[in-house]
Formats: C-alpha cells, structure tokens, sequence
C-alpha cells in the first residue's frame, strides 16, 4: 500500500534546512551535505529547477536573517575581479549550481527508489 | 543510465572544483559560499559583549576611535585583555609578521616570499625563541607571567572566533590563525629589527670600490661626512684617548683585512641575488636608496622652562612605512586598585604581538624613541677547502651544516636550501662565496623587559634603568618625568669597527669577528642648560667614534630644523600648538644649500624660485622645481656610478658637493660640475613636462608629490589612493617617496606633571585591521591635517563612557591562572 507525500511540508522542510545551513555554517562541506539530505527527501515529480527554486529561496531569506554589507560585498568584488554584483551573482550561482547538482545526483542514484519503495511511485524513465 | 552517470561525474567534478586549491589561490569554495566566505565577514563584533575569562573581572571600553582602554585586577589580567583586543583587530597582521620571521611565508603566499624565506631560514629563530624565551622568562617571571596571559588573550579570541570573525586576508589566503605562543615575542622584535637596523652595505661597498676605483668611490662614500654637515645628538660628548682607542681595539686584531675586487655576490647589473627580504619594503634588495634616506623618526623633550604652562613636554613621530593596518596599536592599560587604592596604569603605541607600551606613558614618566641608523650588520667571507670546512686561524674548521625544505604555495616539492652555522654567524652561499653574517638581530636580547619596566617607572632614573635591557635595534631614546626631567639615552648595542671603513671582511681569524658592545651609558644626556633634548636618527657625537658605529647615518637637517625652532622659542613660551607645529612642519633646510646653484641654473624658472621660503606645501610650484632637482639629481649621480647597484651616496653629502665643488668624479672620469647640473636640471623639467603638462602654472607640489597608504598584502580594494601631501624626505613631517608611503607612523605630545599628563596622540591609520571597521582608517585625516586626540588616564571602567565594550566575568570554578 502506497502512502501518500506531503510535498509542502517536505518543500519547506528542505527550505529550512537549507537556510539554516547557509546561515550558519562553518564550511561549504555542510552545503554539500545538506543538499544531499535534500536529495533524500521523498518529493513527488522532482526535478532539477525545483531544487534550484528551493536553494534561491533559502539564500534569499539568508539575506533576510543575515543581512549583508554592502561595503563588504564591493571590497571583496573588487579583490575577485568581479565587482560587487557580480561577486554576489558568482556566490549566488555557485549555491545554486552545488544545490542542484548534489540534490539532484542523490535524487537521481538513490532518492527514487526510496521514493518507489516508500511511496509506491514509478521511478520516470 | 548515461544521464545518471553524466550527472553524477558533473556533481564530482564541481565539488572536486570547489575544493581543490588553483594555482595561486586557495580553494574556491573559500570565497563563493553565502555565509563562510568573506561575505559574512563582520566588523569586530557586538556593542557590548560579556564573556567569561580566566583572568576575570577584567573590562575593555573602547573608545569612538577604536582604542581599548583594558581594566584588570592586576598585570596578567591586562595583558590578557590586551592580547585579546590585538587578536580582534590586528590577528593577520599578527600572523604575517611571525610568518615572516620564522621564514615560513612561502606557504601561504607562494613563490613571491621565497627571497624572503631564503633571508630568514637562516637565523634559525623558530629554534632560538622558545629558548630564549625560556632563559629570560627565568631571569624575569613577571615579564614571562604578562607573555602568558597575553598568548592566552589572544589564543582564547581565536577559539571563539565564528565564520564571521575570520578576518578577510586569512578567506584570502586560505589560512587558519596559528597558535599564539609567549615566545612569538621574540619574532616580533627580531621583525623590528631587520626593519630599523639590517642592510648589505658591506656588499654594496666592496662592489663599489671595485667598479669605481678607489679616487671615485671616496669621493662619493666617504667614511665620515665634513663637520659642517653634521649637527650631533649629543653636543657635549666628549671622551679621552685612552678610553676611544680600548673601544676601537679588538684584542689580537691588528689590521682588518677585506674582500679587494669583485666578490660576485652583486652581478651590477642586476638585481641582487643574495638579496633577501622583507616583501614589505623592498621587493628585491634590502639596501638603501635615496627614498630611505631622510627617513627616520623624531623625538624631543623640553623642560618647563621653556613651556609656558611650566611642565615638561615629550613629543614623538616614528617614521615608518605607511600601512593598512599601521605598525602601531594605541593602548591604554590600567591595573585597578583594590580598596580604593589607585592602580598603575601606561598608555601610548604598543605593536600588535607584545603586550607593552613601547612608545609612550604613564602616571610619572613618559618615553619615545628614534632609530639609531648604526651599522649593525658585518659581513664575512670564509675561505673553503671543497671537503665542508673553512678556514679558521691557520686551520680547517669543519662546517656545521644542516638543510632546511622551505614549502611553497603553488609549487610540488619544497625548496631545499643549505645553510652552514660558522663562528662569524649563519652562512650562506652567494656567487659560489661563503659569506657568513654577523647581525644584531642574531643576537638575545629581551627587549620586551625594557617596556615591562618602563611601563612601571616613577622617575627619568628607573626609565634609565629600564632601558639597560634595550639591546636592539638601537634607539635613540627620549625621557621626560612629572620632576621635571628631561634625558634622553641611546639604548642598545653596536658593532664598534676598528676601521670605519664598509666592504666585506675576510673571516680568517677569530679576531676578525667585532663584537657587540653595550653602549648603555656611553650617549646619555640630562637636563641639558639648552633646556631641550632632541634626535632625529643623526650622528649621536662629533667625535672620530661615531664614524667606527655607522658610516651612513641620517642627515643633519631634521636634527638641525628642530634644534632652530627650539632655540627661537624663548623660556615660557611653548605650549601644545608649538609642538604640534614642529611635527607638522614642511620645511626644508637644504634649500638654503642649493639655493645658489639653482639660482645659476633655473633661467626663466628662478621666478618661481627667488622668493619661495622653502617650505614644501602642496600649492605652489617652488617646491616641485626643487624638490624634482634633488631626485633627479641622486638618479643622475647614481646612473653615473652605475646605478645597478642601487647604492646611492649619502643625499645632503652628495648635493653639498654639487654646490661646492667645481667638478665631480663620475665613474668615467672628472666632469666639470655646472654642464653635469644643467643636465639634471633640463632632464628634471622634462620629467616634470611628460607627467604634469607644458605649463609650469600647473605644476603645483600637490599633484607632483602624494601620499598612499597601502595594505600590507599591497591589495588596491584595501588600500588608500594617493592624495596631496607635503614635505618631502628632509622635513620634520616626512613624506619622502613618490608616491611616498613612509611617514610619521604615529605622533605624540605628552605634558607631565605633579597633577598628571596631559596627553595628546594621533595614529596614521586607524586601530583595526579590518577593512569593514569603522576604524580601520578613521585616524587618516587627522593624520594629514595634525588633528591630535586627547589621551588621558580613566582611573576605572565606566560601561557609559565607552560606545563599545567587553566584559570577562569568571567562569564559576576557574581559578585564575597563576593563583592555584
């Protein structure tokens, strides 16, 4: 008998687990590792962009909870070569690449079938 | 299936990326993550901050300009606090310095260091500190016990630091903040003192004398300038024959003998290959050129007599290399009372790394130095026999060798590098030469209990006393007390020459090798009838004995322009805005020296000339035509003497023989001097056309000479552009480069008395070392502008007094260390 997937709660499960890591961590590793958790999670029809969408979200309310300088932002811009916004956009881009990339692979190699066995869904071909 | 593997070989690749170091840089994961990168990277914390600490109830209040004013029950606790506040604001500037000196830069900033880390291997330090740490800590326990708490202080900041706290050079370059140890003391000072005393004039010498002929290189180096040029420290020196000849006598040393001809080391042409050396002033050689010279520091003290408000007055400006952050870290350290009873307490700039006040005061006393400029580092060449021994009164000494692996950023294998320990010092090879070298930075010295006892001192007496520990670098230091004394003692050791004469020296005898003698008491004045004291890095005496110290030391002219001003002030008739002139002042002595020569030379350009008063401010045009003339003219010299080297004469000596000789001995030969100074003028009005314009309306000092200040791993971002400032290398407020970025490093006017100082500082920077820190360059136009800040002693700690605090209360059950 197959159990049926609350897919908001698990939306905003990840969500949370996400923006609680890109708030708080010490090292990128957590990133890694929270994204695979996300990975695990049992999302009915997931797929790549959502993951991202999931990610976006998060590292918008990290702003929200962390505020960022803008000083900072420049200075540091200035010192990778890519000015300001395109330090952040550079930052943004590799959260967001490293959240669907790894979520995506966990989902892909192992998630599915947790899925399958679970909740009795068909894996897509 | 090929999609899933393809997915999964992407998402390995991109973490693989992210952690793998790039050539040069550090992982890229560092920088592009939303909370552990430097985005997150706040500015030294909350407003008020209570934590526990073991050397509780200990108060920081920190002041609108960043300044910690640390509260403790006793010593230790303070220098907890102090270690504390140096870890929060200044830990990589921390880093750096004993990376530096510990020769281990290489590894966090790759091949660019390795020159450096060649230089310092050598001394083996990271062997000697903790010895030497151990042997004075014996001898002074208090000393060791503040070392202690302060490594503490700083250690404990570095545990609770969070990803936010990590200053942005350590994101940078990939580094974690090492663990702070008493012995790092030892680093620092050693860092000092390669800035202020070591240089490779030996090899320049023998160089020079070998590409000029002796009539050409004694022309220009002469071993002692003319007495007309030299304006001494200490005018009533004087010593008998008896006593300068035992101190010019080595025992066994009849006649020193020197390397004659090329010794290769320098290839003239280029740079030197030996060359070692700090990456924060010269990126190749660490030999002075005319930038350096005119850059030193001030100090000077008048006695009441001479104030109007009828207290003694001492007052300090270092001049150092301009930086973000600044060498000097202001602080205020008070050992609360208990029972009401009132506490010791110092004040001034210390240096991130040592938890004492080194230029400064206290209740009683109040201190401040300049840079001796000896000579204080002898070379040795040593003669081999190809089976790893040299030469040593008439025998073959074997080789003490042992190999160091120097790990470099960026590069597979560590750099091996062999160095040999020989009786003259650390050897190394140069040009297939074994040259060995005996510098004072080699030496054991603890400086560090000079500060801890002159931090404590009631009177000019114990200052006196203090500084019997000064070893190195030497300094010319000044001394005022709430008596109403004024002294001044140059402090330290130095390398009395038999022969005042520079090259490098064979080291074939035991005898060749000059020690280092304490000269403690020997330069020592006190209430002087002229009633002031007063030293700007010049020859200390007029007497044959200074030229066997150094044979290169600072011009006369600051020296000269401060003594002037004091005599043109009557009794009772100076007070804070005088002295504050005398450290602002643009001035330039040397004006008057050339003065006839450009006025023969200028043209149509001796208008803007003929009435100009020498003082180089930022608006006229004078001061760029002369000021260009002088550089142009050093280069000019130098070029002519083969400039490769980079080893310029003595500045005021040189131009004083542009004015007063008729022809000048250049290395091709004798040249009539006026066609030469008409040379230098037209190349300077070139010069001048191609980087301000045709029109010489334009040519104002402000757009010709600026200031920037750099940050120490020299990052634009970081860094200050150039802007408009004045003086030059021989003004009391120098400012000697183009762009210049050494100048008065910090300044100081304290006032004692029965009542207690009055006290007015000011720091060429700001106290934090980070860049998102209100105060990480707040102090910057009070710098240009002379705008002191008052410094006064708060006799307890008020929490409303301060806009941000840090409280340690104690950790229930923790004893405080030292008291179990």
């Amino acid at each position: 008998m197959s159990k049926s997937s609350n897919n908001i709660f698990w939306y905003g499960l990840g969500m949370l687990v996400l923006a609680y890591v890109l708030t708080r961590m010490a090292d990128m590793i957590l990133l890694v590792a929270a994204s695979a958790l996300v990975g695990f999670f049992p999302i009915r029809h997931p797929r790549w962009w959502k993951y991202g969408l999931l990610a976006l979200v998060s590292l918008v309310l990290t702003v929200f909870i962390n505020g960022i300088s803008w000083h900072t932002v420049r200075v540091v811009g200035e010192i990778t070569k890519l000015s300001g916004p395109g330090y952040v956009a550079a930052v943004v881009l590799v959260d967001l690449i490293t959240v669907v990339l790894v979520s995506t692979t966990v989902q892909w190699w192992v998630g599915r079938w947790l899925l399958a066995s679970w909740y009795g869904y068909r894996p897509r071909r | 299936m090929r999609s899933r593997i393809l997915l999964l070989l992407a998402t390995v690749l991109w973490c693989g990326a992210l952690y793998r170091p790039w050539s040069g840089l550090p992982p890229l994961h560092r920088f592009f993550h939303w909370t552990s990168s430097p985005l997150r990277i706040v500015s030294g914390g909350t407003d008020r901050l209570e934590l526990e600490g073991p050397y509780a109830p200990l108060q920081i209040g920190l002041d609108s300009l960043g300044v910690p004013h640390v509260f403790g029950q006793d010593a230790q606790a303070v220098a907890y606090g102090v270690g504390w506040m140096h870890a929060r604001d200044r830990l990589f500037q921390m880093e750096l310095m004993t990376r530096v000196v510990q020769g281990r830069l290489s590894e966090v900033v790759g091949s660019v260091a390795l020159e450096s880390d060649i230089f310092w291997r050598k001394f083996e330090f990271a062997r000697k500190a903790p010895v030497w740490y151990n042997r004075y800590s014996v001898r002074e326990p208090a000393m060791a016990a503040e070392l202690i708490a302060y490594s503490q202080g700083v250690n404990d900041y570095i545990s609770r630091m969070g990803p936010g706290d990590k200053p942005l050079e350590f994101h940078l370059l990939g580094l974690e903040p090492s663990e702070w140890k008493p012995e790092n003391l030892f680093y620092l000072l050693r860092y000092m003192s390669h800035i202020l005393s070591y240089n490779e004039d030996d090899l320049k010498a023998t160089e020079m004398q070998f590409v000029l002929g002796e009539e050409c290189y004694y022309f220009w180096y002469p071993t002692r300038i003319p007495a007309e040029l030299r304006h001494p420290i200490y005018p009533e020196f004087a010593m008998d024959s008896l006593t300068y000849r035992r101190l010019v006598t080595i025992p066994g040393l009849d006649a020193e003998q020197r390397v004659s001809g090329s010794s290769g080391v320098y290839q003239y042409r280029s740079p030197a290959p030996l060359s070692p050396v700090s990456m924060m002033r010269f990126p190749r050689a660490k030999v002075k050129t005319m930038d350096d010279f005119g850059l030193g520091s001030n100090n000077w003290a008048v006695s009441g007599r001479k104030t109007r408000n009828g207290r003694p007055y001492l007052c300090n400006d270092t001049h150092l290399m301009l930086a973000f952050p600044s060498t000097w870290y202001e602080i205020h350290k008070e050992v609360v009372g208990k029972g009401g009873r009132q506490g010791s307490w110092s004040r001034g700039f210390g240096v991130a790394g040592s938890p004492f006040v080194i230029t400064g005061f206290n209740q009683r006393v109040a201190w401040g130095m300049t840079n001796a400029t000896w000579d204080l580092s002898d070379f040795y060449w040593l003669e081999r026999d190809g089976r790893g021994r040299y030469k040593l009164d008439g025998r073959w000494e074997p080789l003490d060798s042992f190999e160091v692996a120097i790990v470099v950023k960026g590069m597979e294998h560590p750099v091996r590098k062999r160095y040999y320990r020989t009786y003259f010092g650390p050897a190394d090879t140069a040009s297939g030469n074994l040259l060995a070298l005996n510098w004072i930075g080699n030496q054991p010295g603890n400086e560090g209990a000079a500060f801890h006892y002159l931090e404590s001192a009631t009177n000019i007496e114990q200052a006196f006393q203090a500084l019997h520990h000064f070893r190195q670098p030497p300094q010319n230091i000044v001394l005022a007390d709430a008596g109403g004394n004024i002294g001044m003692m140059t402090a330290g050791a130095a390398l009395i020459h038999p022969d005042p004469q520079r090259g490098i020296r064979i080291g074939n005898r035991r005898a060749a090798r000059i020690p280092f003698t304490d000269m403690h008491d020997l330069y020592r004045r006190l209430n002087p009838t002229t009633g002031y004291v007063a030293s700007a890095n010049q020859e200390q005496v007029d007497h044959p004995l200074a030229g066997h110290v150094s044979t290169r030391y600072e011009s006369r002219t600051r020296g000269l322009r401060i003594s002037s001003l004091m005599e043109n002030h009557p009794d009772s008739s100076m007070g804070f805005e005088e002295l504050r002139a005398l450290h602002m002042d643009v001035y330039d002595g040397e004006w008057e020296m050339l003065k006839p020569l450009l006025q023969q030379i200028s043209g149509s350009y001796w208008t803007y000339l003929r009435d100009w008063d020498g003082v180089l401010d930022t608006v006229r045009v004078a001061p760029t035509l002369y000021n260009s003339f002088r550089r142009t003219a050093m280069e000019m010299i130098g070029a002519r003497l083969d400039s490769g080297l980079r080893w310029l004469p003595v500045e005021t000596y040189a131009l004083n023989l542009l004015v007063t000789r008729d022809s000048l001995r250049l290395a091709q030969g004798w040249m009539p001097k006026l066609p030469f100074v008409r040379m230098v003028w037209d190349s300077s009005l070139a010069r001048l056309s191609r980087s301000l314009g045709r029109d010489p309306q334009g040519w104002a000092y402000g757009r010709y000479h600026q200031t920037w200040v750099q940050h120490l791993l020299k990052l634009d971002p970081l860094s200050m552009a150039p802007f408009a400032s004045p003086g030059n290398n021989r003004t009391l407020n120098v400012a000697g480069k183009l762009p210049s970025n050494h100048s008065a490093s910090m300044r100081t006017v304290i006032g004692l008395g029965p009542q207690g100082p009055d006290a007015r500082l000011m720091l060429a920077g700001g106290q934090s070392g980070r860049f998102n820190s209100p105060h990480y360059r707040d102090q910057i136009p009070h710098w240009l502008h002379g705008i002191y800040h008052s410094a006064r002693r708060r006799g307890g700690f008020r929490q409303e007094e301060y806009p941000q605090s840090v409280q340690f209360r104690k950790k229930p059950g923790l004893l405080t260390p030292g008291k179990r």
